[in-house]
């Protein structure tokens, strides 16, 4: 950030720098905070509870619960479906157009440290995905 | 509270939208919203049916349009083509906003929309590049007039998409600040709203949270209303996939290069649908509480929201004047005082021009028991009573300017029941000649508007419509647009195109889809045997597969829009706070709605049908005045229509070139009935409908016509009503009659009635038919069988007064064939009126003994003429003409082709060419016409040049002539100013033509093959010989039958014919199995081929491509002068490795396989005298022993080779 553009920014912070980017051609800036614990891209065995509006609660990873501790945050992000995809039929009602990613801090009972998940839920099948794990 | 979407794009934002309204309007309802916009781009497309589907799902519908901001005009250097220029560049695109009207004002809001976008259309060019659009400050001004009366008319939403958002996209807050102040200055108090929407993408990304979040605060930082929106495309996630293709086709570009060089061009996403109010309500929530405003926020928010919708919505009658037919002012019309009293006044003088040596008192013979006055009287009063004077007068008066152009015109439709059209001089028929119910067209128990469309010349209706325009000046007239959907193939190419898939794949696969309908591709992939090898490649591609979901996709999405070939919109001054307008590509302005749009809006339509046949009636009568200079011209309209020549060509079934009778199927009917006088004609052209084709009228009417079965009696009193059908009921007419006699309701409300028969209003109209039908002394018997009858009919049957408008050029045409026959077929090439190729007709007059001349670079003109020739003695066979018919002139007279007809020639140089004429020499044809050295070559090639060649007295031949001219045409442009370029007012020396007489004699004449072949390649026909000639020697070795030899052989002989495609069908067949009609051309005449399933599967892919076919079957007795094949299988001739083997094909066959059973008729027949019986085209053939059997009354003792009948069906 240049000297002017941190003046132009003004009274407001984007709460949204915080959130690494994923896809649409921008790439992801690594965590400030914590290193990490297992390298993007391995499916990793995760099981996700939700409240009832969809949203994730608590986090299931190699043996241990985490609870969720800060509001979850979710967006979509482009799939390129021509490439993935077999069938795209007229009637299905579900996006093969984008995913849904989720980045969501939970705490496991007596860590000090929160982990950051990284989740990817299928909105066919609603599995959810393991997409990577840092702390803090 | 439900959320209110306020920007929403339908499928009719072309190449942007993917649900239509109907579809929108319902997921909304649904969802239990309460309002709902349709904001398509650039145009009111969508809006119409939007407010129409909002209004039956009890939803408050909003209308704006989402329009491109335009930079100021830019100076700097455009085109190269000649150097720089400095010319304006087009201005560029800096945004989009969305514009919305506002309501309860009266219409004002509606009408500054309307002229908003009619605005923004007017400066576009595609050519120059200058997009669709208006300017900040352009605008402003419409925003500006729109609010002068104190209220804001329009209201503008600065969105993510507009200048202000793609700058607060990038970050560029100050810049983004200071393009909202500006806004904000120019714009009138209440005018301007800023709208964010997130479509939850990616950090950074377009319609991501955070944008949304930057929009919220600086529209609150300078204090504006923020309405929050979904800037929607679709109305589920599942349509996102075919945006996504949209998309790629609209810039032509495949989605792996849009999504990898990210040119945000496609969605970060797929979030653009219409999501319910809980999902709204929580993108509320997200924004508010990003930008820190929390709950109250998000309250705001939506409140700000649900506000600006309820300023928005719109009254369908009080703001869009919906169910309220304006027509053009009294006085534009001509009309001081009553126009009551006008209409009437013209009337009479119509009366006084057509029958005015008729006794206007005397009851005309007929069912309608009127006299002219006392029609005339009863139907002006009904147009008084529904106050449609105006309407009449206006259509009338259109019909007075065709008449002062000298344009043939004629009335179609059921507007033919009236007296009054035909005296305004609208319709040339009068309805008490024939017997025509004026309640079928206009009734006091239905006050809509009626349509009234009028058949005009087709070559000149431009000028037509410029006249009309010129008339009623530019701000009462519009023409009528339609929107074009993607079919199968254009889908194929567009999804293939996305898909990044091989031109060659893709082109396969569309050559394949010949009327394959889209949204069912699959299925018909399965269904179809000539699809079966496509089907197999699909199975192993993967990408082939997705081709086909995103082919099923996008089938029926409208396209563009077009011109409509014939609607004119006729309004007053205020047309255009009505409808907005844009360039309709012939210089006159187009509205946006089509024509389902039209009778909601209230505007009135008038169609304007350019008739090819028209033209070529006019041409063929111009001929014929040229060529009998002392005689009047024929009056087609005024003459009577009994000639009995007319009627034996008709008869004889060579009809080729006629209107509507010149199809295989018409020819067989014609052949069947044999039609002797006017209302034969008629009933004819009533029969051959899909309707009584599939509800079985035309057996038993060719039945009881011949007299082989008793006409059945219903009724002493319905005898009369059916008796010009042979008591077949056929018409619409003679259906409401019948219920009038039998009930007394009025003709009126038969007509009503008649409209629900085969609809689920049916059984009401069954009850009130038996009640008043029994309350006057019918029957139970004969209520029950006349009952029976009318249900039978159903919503089928022709309305009989559309019949005797297509009757009238039909008898016209056939008349001029007889009696003018050169003129006639100069006039059908000229105008290429028919279903045939003009290769087709050319056949058609060496049959009738017309010499067809080539052009001739001296003798031709710019159309079709008939020239005297010499006629050279055994050339020219004038085949079975029965009995002299058609009078032709023995071959002293031929057609000689236009100049025209070489292609490739533009229209200058044909001008000069003309105005040069006559030519000696080759120079001079060079110098005068300068036509281009490829031009010449191909005038020569063409045999233009001929006679030149002869007059040169050179030995060298064509060949070596057009060889000369290809050399020149080939040889480089050395810029060098031509040679012998005679001065002004100098004589070029009579030097003969140096050119030709100078060249070598070195090739041999063209063979008659090659000649075919250079006619082909410069005129689309031939001329001298036909196409087939060349396969002559292929036809003797396989045995081939010429057509013209087919009617002499016994049916159900096995038979090879071959010949040039030229017409393919497959109509609605009753039983519902497909069925294909191939017509050749083999050089002789025409063969009509039928394919049922088994020819069809055996056959594939040759069925619909290949343009040369040599077919085996059996022939088929079609009638008395009819014939045709049933196919068993046919191949490509032009693939000579495919044909089969010429020594064994002929005798593997010796009996014809049976047709399809036919499944159980659906309607029982009206009368079962027959068991049920094929209708025309799809006899069984069988051993010619059982030609006889079933016959009953066939017991005639005439001379006459035994009246032909098909055989009952096997098995029945």
């Amino acid at each position: 950030m240049t000297v002017v553009e941190s003046m132009e920014v003004g009274s407001w912070e984007d709460p949204w720098d915080s959130v690494p980017v994923i896809g649409a051609g921008v790439r992801a800036a690594p965590s400030r905070q914590g290193r990490e614990l297992i390298p993007e891209g391995t499916a990793a065995e995760v099981v996700v509870r939700c409240n009832g509006a969809g949203v994730p609660r608590e986090v299931v990873h190699r043996g241990g619960v985490h609870h969720v501790v800060e509001p979850p945050v979710r967006w979509y992000e482009r799939r390129k479906w021509w490439e993935s995809e077999d069938r795209v039929p007229r009637e299905s009602r579900i996006s093969m157009v984008d995913r849904e990613l989720w980045q969501v801090q939970a705490l496991r009972g007596g860590a000090a440290v929160p982990c950051t998940f990284r989740l990817v839920r299928n909105q066919v099948s609603d599995q959810w995905q393991l997409l990577g794990v840092t702390l803090g | 509270m439900h959320f209110p979407h306020l920007h929403v794009a339908s499928a009719f934002s072309a190449h942007y939208g993917v649900a239509r309204p109907e579809e929108l309007a319902a997921t909304a309802a649904e969802q239990r919203a309460e309002i709902l916009a349709c904001t398509d781009r650039d145009g009111l497309y969508g809006a119409v049916k939007h407010v129409l589907a909002c209004r039956e799902h009890g939803l408050s519908p909003v209308l704006g349009v989402d329009l491109a901001l335009l930079g100021a005009g830019r100076a700097g250097v455009a085109g190269t083509r000649g150097g720089q220029r400095r010319r304006p560049l087009p201005p560029r695109v800096l945004g989009r906003v969305v514009v919305l009207a506002t309501g309860n004002n009266a219409g004002a809001g509606y009408a500054a929309l309307c002229r908003v976008v009619s605005a923004a259309h007017r400066a576009h060019d595609r050519h120059q590049g200058h997009p669709i659009g208006l300017t900040t400050a352009q605008l402003a001004r419409h925003v500006h007039r729109a609010a002068a009366h104190g209220k804001p008319g329009l209201v503008v939403l600065v969105g993510p998409d507009s200048d202000v958002g793609k700058l607060l996209a990038g970050r560029h807050y100050q810049p983004a600040r200071t393009a909202l102040e500006r806004w904000r200055r120019v714009l009138p108090p209440g005018t301007l709203v800023v709208e964010t929407a997130t479509h939850l993408s990616p950090q950074g990304t377009p319609l991501s949270t955070g944008h949304a979040v930057r929009m919220l605060q600086i529209g609150h930082r300078a204090q504006l209303p923020v309405v929050l929106s979904n800037a929607v495309r679709y109305a589920h996630p599942g349509q996102a996939v075919t945006a996504d293709v949209l998309d790629a086709a609209r810039t032509l570009m495949p989605l792996d290069e849009l999504a990898g060089a990210d040119r945000g061009v496609l969605q970060p996403n797929g979030q653009g649908w219409l999501k319910d109010d809980d999902r709204m309500a929580l993108l509320a929530h997200e924004i508010a509480h990003a930008a820190d405003q929390g709950d109250a926020g998000r309250d705001r928010l939506l409140a700000d929201t649900h506000h600006l919708a309820e300023r928005c919505i719109l009254d369908p009658e009080h703001d869009l004047g919906m169910g309220r037919s304006v027509i053009p002012e009294a006085s534009v019309l001509g009309v001081q005082g009553n126009p009551d009293r006008e209409l009437a006044r013209r009337c009479y003088a119509g009366l006084a021009r057509l029958h005015g040596h008729e006794d206007w008192d005397r009851t005309v013979p007929g069912l309608n028991r009127e006299s002219l006055r006392s029609r005339l009287e009863r139907e002006l009063d009904v147009i008084s009573h529904l106050g449609f004077a105006g309407y009449f007068l206006t259509v009338g008066e259109v019909s007075e300017l065709m008449s002062e152009m000298d344009v043939r015109h004629a009335a179609r439709g059921s507007g033919v029941s009236s007296l009054v059209v035909h005296l305004l001089g609208i319709s040339p028929a009068d309805p008490l000649e024939y017997d025509l119910v004026f309640e079928r067209f206009l009734s006091p128990l239905r006050p809509n508007l009626p349509d009234i469309d009028i058949d005009i010349e087709s070559a000149r209706r431009h000028a037509v419509y410029q006249r009309i325009f010129e008339r009623f000046g530019p701000r009462r007239v519009a023409l009528m647009s339609m929107q074009n959907a993607y079919r199968s193939r254009g889908a194929v190419r567009d999804a293939g195109l996305a898909l990044g898939l091989g031109a060659q794949d893709v082109d396969h696969v569309a050559g394949q889809l010949w009327r394959v309908p889209g949204a069912t591709l699959r299925q018909e992939l399965t269904r179809r045997p000539e699809l079966a090898p496509l089907a197999d490649r699909l199975r192993g591609n993967r990408q082939l597969d997705l081709l086909v979901d995103l082919t099923e996709r996008l089938d029926r999405l409208p396209r563009h829009i077009s011109m409509h070939p014939c609607g004119v919109i006729l309004s007053d001054t205020t047309l255009l706070d009505r409808t907005p307008v844009q360039a309709s590509g012939i210089g006159l302005p187009m509205s946006q709605y089509d024509k389902h749009d039209m009778d909601p809006m209230g505007l009135i339509k008038l169609d304007v049908l350019g008739v090819r046949m028209q033209s070529t009636l006019a041409h063929a009568v111009a001929e014929t005045a040229r060529l009998h200079p002392h005689e009047p011209p024929p009056d087609l309209d005024t003459m009577p229509r009994d000639d009995p020549d007319t009627y034996r060509l008709i008869s004889s079934t060579h009809t080729l070139g006629c209107f509507q009778i010149e199809s295989p199927g018409q020819r067989e009917l014609i052949g069947t009935m044999g039609p002797q006088e006017f209302n034969d004609l008629i009933v004819d052209i009533s029969l051959f409908r899909p309707g009584p084709m599939q509800a079985n009228m035309v057996r038993p009417y060719l039945d009881a016509r011949h007299g082989w079965s008793a006409p059945q009696h219903l009724h002493p009193d319905l005898t009369e009503i059916l008796a010009e059908t042979h008591g077949v009921a056929v018409y619409h007419e003679q259906i409401m009659r019948i219920m009038d006699r039998m009930t007394g309701c009025g003709l009126g409300r038969a007509d009503v009635w008649r409209r629900l028969l085969g609809s689920h209003g049916e059984a009401a109209v069954e009850a009130a038919f038996r009640d008043a039908a029994h309350g006057r002394g019918y029957t139970h018997r004969t209520i029950d069988t006349v009952w029976e009858l009318l249900h039978a009919f159903g919503s089928f049957g022709f309305c009989k007064a559309h019949a005797v408008a297509f009757a009238v050029p039909t008898y016209q045409s056939a008349w001029l064939k007889t009696h003018h026959p050169e003129a006639f077929m100069a006039g059908v090439w000229e105008h290429d009126p028919g279903m045939y190729p003009a290769r087709l007709l050319v056949g058609e007059a060496r049959r009738m003994g017309i010499p067809v001349l080539g052009p001739d670079v001296n003798r031709s003109g710019e159309h079709h003429r008939v020239e005297p020739v010499t006629p050279r003695p055994g050339t020219v066979e004038p085949a079975d003409l029965d009995h002299g018919i058609p009078h032709t002139q023995d071959g002293a007279w031929g057609i000689r082709m236009s100049l025209n007809s070489i292609t490739g020639l533009s229209a200058a140089e044909t001008e000069r060419l003309l105005a040069g004429q006559p030519y000696s020499t080759l120079a001079e044809v060079k110098t005068r016409a300068r036509p281009t050295r490829r031009n010449l070559q191909r005038l020569a090639a063409a045999g233009a040049l001929d006679t030149l060649l002869r007059g040169a007295g050179t030995r060298a031949s064509h060949t070596d002539m057009v060889h000369f001219l290809r050399e020149q045409a080939e040889r480089p442009v050395t810029g060098r100013p031509p040679r012998s370029q005679p001065g002004e007012g100098q004589l070029s020396l009579p030097l003969g033509d140096v050119d030709l007489a100078g060249l070598p004699a070195r090739l041999a004449e063209p063979s008659p093959e090659e000649r075919v072949r250079a006619e082909m390649d410069t005129m689309g026909t031939e001329v001298s010989a036909h196409l087939m000639d060349s396969h002559a020697q292929l036809m003797r070795r396989y045995c081939a039958t010429r057509a013209e030899d087919l009617l002499g052989l016994r049916n159900g002989t096995e038979v090879v014919v071959a010949g040039v495609r030229v017409s393919t069908m497959t109509p609605p067949m009753r039983s519902g199995r497909r069925v294909v009609f191939i017509s050749l051309d083999d050089g002789s005449g025409a063969v009509d081929c039928t394919f049922f399933d088994e020819a069809q599967a055996v056959s594939g892919e040759v069925l619909f491509a290949p343009t040369l076919l040599l077919v085996h079957g059996h022939t088929r007795r079609t009638g008395p002068r009819g014939i045709g094949i049933q196919a068993a299988q046919a191949w490509d001739l032009s693939r000579p490795e495919t044909l089969p083997d010429p020594s064994a094909l002929l005798g593997s066959r010796p009996t014809p396989g049976r047709p399809p059973r036919r499944s159980a008729p659906e309607r029982p027949s009206p009368r079962q005298v027959q068991p049920s019986a094929p209708e025309p085209g799809t006899s069984e053939p069988s051993a010619p022993a059982s030609h006889t059997r079933g016959a009953p009354h066939d017991t005639s003792p005439h001379a006459a080779p035994r009246p032909w009948r098909p055989p009952p069906p096997v098995g029945d």
